[in-house]
Protein backbone atom coordinates (compact mmCIF):
# COMPACT_ATOMS: atom_id res chain seq x y z
CA UNK A 1 0.00 0.00 0.00
CA UNK A 2 1.38 3.00 -1.21
CA UNK A 3 1.14 6.46 1.17
CA UNK A 4 -1.45 7.82 -0.80
CA UNK A 5 -3.60 4.70 -0.60
CA UNK A 6 -2.49 4.87 2.86
CA UNK A 7 -4.04 8.37 3.35
CA UNK A 8 -7.51 7.02 1.58
CA UNK A 9 -8.03 4.12 4.19
CA UNK A 10 -7.50 6.66 7.40
CA UNK A 11 -9.68 8.70 5.61
CA UNK A 12 -12.51 6.29 5.78
CA UNK A 13 -15.37 6.40 8.61
CA UNK A 14 -13.96 3.53 11.67
CA UNK A 15 -16.93 1.86 11.41
CA UNK A 16 -17.71 1.65 15.38
CA UNK A 17 -20.43 -0.31 17.63
CA UNK A 18 -23.69 1.71 16.61
CA UNK A 19 -26.59 1.49 19.26
CA UNK A 20 -26.23 -0.75 22.07
CA UNK A 21 -29.30 -3.06 21.99
CA UNK A 22 -29.52 -6.39 24.00
CA UNK A 23 -28.87 -7.98 21.04
CA UNK A 24 -25.54 -6.69 21.00
CA UNK A 25 -24.79 -7.64 24.42
CA UNK A 26 -25.99 -11.56 23.74
CA UNK A 27 -23.60 -11.41 20.97
CA UNK A 28 -20.93 -10.17 22.87
CA UNK A 29 -21.53 -12.63 25.92
CA UNK A 30 -21.66 -15.32 22.59
CA UNK A 31 -18.28 -14.65 21.48
CA UNK A 32 -16.40 -13.46 24.68
CA UNK A 33 -13.85 -16.52 24.34
CA UNK A 34 -12.63 -15.13 21.24
CA UNK A 35 -11.69 -11.62 22.62
CA UNK A 36 -9.49 -10.14 26.10
CA UNK A 37 -10.77 -6.91 27.72
CA UNK A 38 -13.33 -5.85 30.04
CA UNK A 39 -15.16 -8.26 32.35
CA UNK A 40 -18.15 -6.44 32.11
CA UNK A 41 -18.09 -6.29 28.81
CA UNK A 42 -17.70 -9.41 27.87
CA UNK A 43 -20.42 -10.93 30.81
CA UNK A 44 -22.47 -8.80 29.42
CA UNK A 45 -23.03 -6.46 32.40
CA UNK A 46 -22.93 -3.54 29.85
CA UNK A 47 -26.07 -0.64 29.48
CA UNK A 48 -28.08 -0.52 26.48
CA UNK A 49 -28.42 3.01 24.96
CA UNK A 50 -32.61 2.81 26.17
CA UNK A 51 -31.45 1.25 29.44
CA UNK A 52 -29.00 4.49 30.25
CA UNK A 53 -31.81 6.93 28.92
CA UNK A 54 -34.11 5.38 31.04
CA UNK A 55 -32.19 5.22 34.36
CA UNK A 56 -30.92 8.90 33.63
CA UNK A 57 -34.75 9.83 33.74
CA UNK A 58 -35.69 7.66 36.65
CA UNK A 59 -32.39 9.14 38.65
CA UNK A 60 -33.24 12.72 37.68
CA UNK A 61 -36.98 12.28 38.66
CA UNK A 62 -36.03 10.59 41.99
CA UNK A 63 -37.07 12.91 45.31
CA UNK A 64 -34.11 12.46 48.02
CA UNK A 65 -36.15 10.11 51.02
CA UNK A 66 -38.31 12.29 53.30
CA UNK A 67 -37.98 15.77 50.99
CA UNK A 68 -41.60 14.72 49.75
CA UNK B 1 -0.17 39.04 20.46
CA UNK B 2 1.06 37.39 17.23
CA UNK B 3 -1.02 34.81 15.78
CA UNK B 4 0.64 31.80 15.97
CA UNK B 5 2.18 29.27 13.55
CA UNK B 6 0.47 26.19 11.89
CA UNK B 7 3.35 24.07 14.40
CA UNK B 8 2.49 26.11 17.36
CA UNK B 9 -1.49 25.92 16.67
CA UNK B 10 -0.85 21.95 16.57
CA UNK B 11 1.27 21.61 19.90
CA UNK B 12 -1.64 23.57 21.57
CA UNK B 13 -4.16 20.94 20.49
CA UNK B 14 -2.25 18.65 20.83
CA UNK B 15 -1.48 19.99 24.36
CA UNK B 16 -5.11 20.38 25.10
CA UNK B 17 -6.16 17.24 23.84
CA UNK B 18 -3.65 14.96 26.37
CA UNK B 19 -4.86 17.23 29.07
CA UNK B 20 -8.36 16.93 28.58
CA UNK B 21 -7.98 12.82 28.04
CA UNK B 22 -6.50 12.53 31.19
CA UNK B 23 -9.34 14.04 33.24
CA UNK B 24 -11.67 12.34 31.20
CA UNK B 25 -9.72 9.08 32.27
CA UNK B 26 -9.51 9.93 35.70
CA UNK B 27 -13.57 10.27 35.76
CA UNK B 28 -14.33 7.06 33.54
CA UNK B 29 -12.67 5.14 36.04
CA UNK B 30 -14.39 6.70 38.96
CA UNK B 31 -17.47 6.43 37.40
CA UNK B 32 -16.88 2.73 36.44
CA UNK B 33 -16.23 2.06 40.36
CA UNK B 34 -19.08 3.96 41.32
CA UNK B 35 -21.68 1.96 39.27
CA UNK B 36 -24.01 0.45 41.62
CA UNK B 37 -24.85 -2.16 38.93
CA UNK B 38 -21.28 -2.86 38.18
CA UNK B 39 -22.42 -2.42 34.83
CA UNK B 40 -20.32 -0.59 31.90
CA UNK B 41 -21.09 2.31 29.58
CA UNK B 42 -19.98 1.72 25.94
CA UNK B 43 -20.57 5.08 24.56
CA UNK B 44 -17.21 6.88 25.88
CA UNK B 45 -14.88 4.32 24.50
CA UNK B 46 -16.50 4.63 21.09
CA UNK B 47 -15.79 8.32 21.20
CA UNK B 48 -12.94 7.75 22.79
CA UNK B 49 -12.26 4.82 19.81
CA UNK B 50 -13.13 7.95 17.02
CA UNK B 51 -10.89 10.79 18.63
CA UNK B 52 -8.10 7.93 18.14
CA UNK B 53 -9.11 7.70 14.64
CA UNK B 54 -8.57 11.03 13.83
CA UNK B 55 -5.42 11.17 15.64
CA UNK B 56 -3.63 8.64 13.97
CA UNK B 57 -4.39 10.50 10.55
CA UNK B 58 -2.63 13.43 12.09
CA UNK B 59 0.30 11.32 13.18
CA UNK B 60 0.55 9.54 9.77
CA UNK B 61 0.87 12.68 7.98
CA UNK B 62 3.02 14.08 10.65
CA UNK B 63 5.67 11.03 10.36
CA UNK B 64 4.89 10.98 6.53
CA UNK B 65 3.10 7.42 6.65
CA UNK B 66 0.53 8.94 4.45
CA UNK B 67 0.48 11.48 2.04
CA UNK B 68 -2.58 13.75 1.07
CA UNK B 69 -1.75 14.57 -2.44
CA UNK B 70 -1.02 18.18 -4.08
CA UNK B 71 -4.60 19.41 -3.01
CA UNK B 72 -4.56 19.29 0.39
CA UNK B 73 -2.45 21.14 3.26
CA UNK B 74 -0.92 19.07 5.45
CA UNK B 75 -0.85 21.55 8.51
CA UNK B 76 -4.85 22.30 7.67
CA UNK B 77 -5.46 18.56 7.89
CA UNK B 78 -3.59 18.18 10.75
CA UNK B 79 -5.38 21.01 12.77
CA UNK B 80 -9.03 20.28 11.16
CA UNK B 81 -8.20 16.47 12.31
CA UNK B 82 -7.07 17.58 15.54
CA UNK B 83 -10.34 19.75 16.32
CA UNK B 84 -12.44 16.84 15.33
CA UNK B 85 -10.65 14.52 17.99
CA UNK B 86 -11.33 17.35 20.55
CA UNK B 87 -15.04 16.99 19.59
CA UNK B 88 -15.54 13.06 20.11
CA UNK B 89 -13.19 13.55 23.23
CA UNK B 90 -15.78 16.14 24.77
CA UNK B 91 -18.94 13.85 23.84
CA UNK B 92 -16.95 10.93 25.69
CA UNK B 93 -16.37 13.24 28.60
CA UNK B 94 -20.12 14.65 29.31
CA UNK B 95 -21.34 11.00 28.47
CA UNK B 96 -19.00 10.28 31.32
CA UNK B 97 -19.70 13.03 33.73
CA UNK B 98 -23.41 12.21 33.05
CA UNK B 99 -22.86 8.71 34.41
CA UNK B 100 -20.62 9.52 37.03
CA UNK B 101 -23.61 12.30 38.27
CA UNK B 102 -26.47 9.67 38.11
CA UNK B 103 -23.86 7.21 39.87
CA UNK B 104 -23.70 10.11 42.95
CA UNK B 105 -27.44 11.11 43.10
CA UNK B 106 -28.36 7.36 43.08
CA UNK B 107 -25.88 6.77 46.02
CA UNK B 108 -26.72 9.48 48.09
CA UNK B 109 -30.38 9.06 47.57
CA UNK B 110 -29.82 5.08 48.17
CA UNK B 111 -27.77 6.26 51.21
CA UNK B 112 -30.38 8.10 53.17
CA UNK B 113 -33.34 6.06 52.19
CA UNK B 114 -33.31 3.02 54.92
CA UNK B 115 -33.06 6.26 57.94
CA UNK B 116 -36.17 7.53 59.07
CA UNK B 117 -36.98 11.29 58.90
CA UNK B 118 -36.60 11.20 62.84
CA UNK B 119 -33.27 9.75 62.50
CA UNK B 120 -32.70 12.22 59.94
CA UNK B 121 -33.46 15.35 61.99
CA UNK B 122 -31.61 14.42 65.23
CA UNK B 123 -28.04 13.48 63.51
CA UNK B 124 -28.28 15.05 60.27
CA UNK B 125 -29.98 18.04 60.62
CA UNK B 126 -28.25 19.95 57.67
CA UNK B 127 -29.72 17.01 55.77
CA UNK B 128 -32.89 19.18 55.49
CA UNK B 129 -30.78 22.78 55.66
CA UNK B 130 -27.80 21.92 53.48
CA UNK B 131 -27.70 18.30 51.68
CA UNK B 132 -31.25 18.05 49.89
CA UNK B 133 -31.19 21.48 48.88
CA UNK B 134 -27.85 21.70 47.58
CA UNK B 135 -28.58 18.30 45.89
CA UNK B 136 -31.40 19.85 44.13
CA UNK B 137 -29.71 23.09 43.06
CA UNK B 138 -26.59 20.87 41.44
CA UNK B 139 -29.73 18.77 39.65
CA UNK B 140 -30.47 21.95 37.95
CA UNK B 141 -26.99 22.89 37.30
CA UNK B 142 -26.09 20.10 35.64
CA UNK B 143 -29.68 20.09 33.42
CA UNK B 144 -28.18 23.55 32.51
CA UNK B 145 -24.92 22.80 31.63
CA UNK B 146 -26.39 19.48 29.45
CA UNK B 147 -28.51 22.19 27.59
CA UNK B 148 -26.35 24.49 26.81
CA UNK B 149 -23.42 22.02 25.62
CA UNK B 150 -22.01 22.30 21.83
CA UNK B 151 -18.68 20.18 21.54
CA UNK B 152 -17.76 22.83 18.75
CA UNK B 153 -18.52 26.05 20.83
CA UNK B 154 -15.05 27.50 22.35
CA UNK B 155 -17.00 27.92 25.41
CA UNK B 156 -17.33 23.53 26.29
CA UNK B 157 -13.92 23.47 28.39
CA UNK B 158 -15.35 25.68 30.95
CA UNK B 159 -18.69 24.02 30.91
CA UNK B 160 -16.92 20.68 31.85
CA UNK B 161 -15.46 22.28 34.24
CA UNK B 162 -18.29 23.57 35.28
CA UNK B 163 -19.98 20.11 35.70
CA UNK B 164 -16.62 18.64 36.62
CA UNK B 165 -17.18 21.14 39.61
CA UNK B 166 -20.84 20.40 40.31
CA UNK B 167 -19.57 16.61 40.62
CA UNK B 168 -16.97 16.89 43.27
CA UNK B 169 -19.49 18.55 45.48
CA UNK B 170 -21.87 15.08 44.87
CA UNK B 171 -19.32 13.63 45.73
CA UNK B 172 -18.26 15.53 49.09
CA UNK B 173 -22.21 15.54 49.96
CA UNK B 174 -21.87 11.96 49.49
CA UNK B 175 -18.60 11.62 52.04
CA UNK B 176 -20.21 14.07 54.46
CA UNK B 177 -23.26 11.87 54.86
CA UNK B 178 -21.32 8.46 54.74
CA UNK B 179 -19.42 9.97 57.75
CA UNK B 180 -22.57 10.10 59.82
CA UNK B 181 -23.41 6.48 58.94
CA UNK B 182 -22.61 4.58 62.49
CA UNK B 183 -24.66 7.93 64.43
CA UNK B 184 -27.47 7.14 62.13
CA UNK B 185 -27.33 3.42 62.31
CA UNK B 186 -27.20 3.95 66.65
CA UNK B 187 -30.21 6.37 66.01
CA UNK B 188 -32.10 3.93 64.07
CA UNK B 189 -31.42 0.87 66.25
CA UNK B 190 -32.62 2.89 69.53
CA UNK B 191 -35.66 3.88 67.82
CA UNK B 192 -36.30 0.37 66.66
CA UNK B 193 -35.68 -0.75 70.13
CA UNK B 194 -38.33 2.15 71.93
CA UNK B 195 -40.68 0.98 68.93
CA UNK B 196 -40.41 -2.53 70.24
CA UNK B 197 -40.66 -1.58 74.01
CA UNK B 198 -43.96 0.36 73.39
CA UNK B 199 -45.04 -2.05 71.17
CA UNK B 200 -44.62 -4.60 74.29
CA UNK B 201 -45.59 -2.89 76.59
CA UNK B 202 -49.14 -2.36 74.95
CA UNK B 203 -49.35 -5.51 74.54
CA UNK B 204 -49.02 -6.01 78.45
CA UNK B 205 -51.83 -3.60 78.79
CA UNK B 206 -54.44 -4.65 76.11
CA UNK B 207 -53.69 -8.31 77.74
CA UNK B 208 -54.33 -7.08 81.13
CA UNK B 209 -57.21 -5.74 79.89
CA UNK B 210 -58.66 -8.93 78.36
CA UNK B 211 -58.14 -10.22 82.10
CA UNK B 212 -60.03 -8.00 83.83
CA UNK B 213 -62.84 -7.91 80.76
CA UNK B 214 -63.18 -11.55 81.11
CA UNK B 215 -63.28 -11.58 84.95
CA UNK B 216 -66.15 -9.15 85.21
CA UNK B 217 -68.37 -10.77 82.71
CA UNK B 218 -68.10 -13.87 84.96
CA UNK B 219 -68.79 -11.80 88.03
CA UNK B 220 -71.77 -10.01 86.33
CA UNK B 221 -72.82 -13.69 85.86
CA UNK B 222 -72.30 -14.96 89.14
CA UNK B 223 -73.98 -11.62 90.79
CA UNK B 224 -76.64 -11.98 88.43
CA UNK B 225 -76.99 -15.84 89.18
CA UNK B 226 -76.83 -14.91 93.04
CA UNK B 227 -79.36 -11.74 92.84
CA UNK B 228 -81.18 -14.39 91.19
CA UNK B 229 -81.45 -17.11 93.60
CA UNK B 230 -82.12 -14.81 96.38
CA UNK B 231 -85.03 -13.64 94.59
CA UNK B 232 -86.15 -16.99 94.02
Amino acid sequence: MNAREKANVLDERLPLLGKVTLETIAETKRLNSRFRGSVRVSTGRVYTDDEFQARRKRVLNTKLPHMG
Amino acid sequence: MAEMSDGEKIEALEHGLIELYIRLKKSFILAEETDPKFKHFLQPPSEIAKAYDHLNRTRAVQLRISDLGPDRNPEEYIVDNLGKAKGHLYRAYFDILDWLAMNLRESIAGFFAPYSAESLRTVVPEYFTEIAPVMDEVSVSIAKIRNEKDVANSGTLKLLEEYEEKIEVLRNLLNQARRKSPGLNEHEERLMAEKARLSEERQKKDQEKLIRDILLVFLGVALTGFIAWLAS
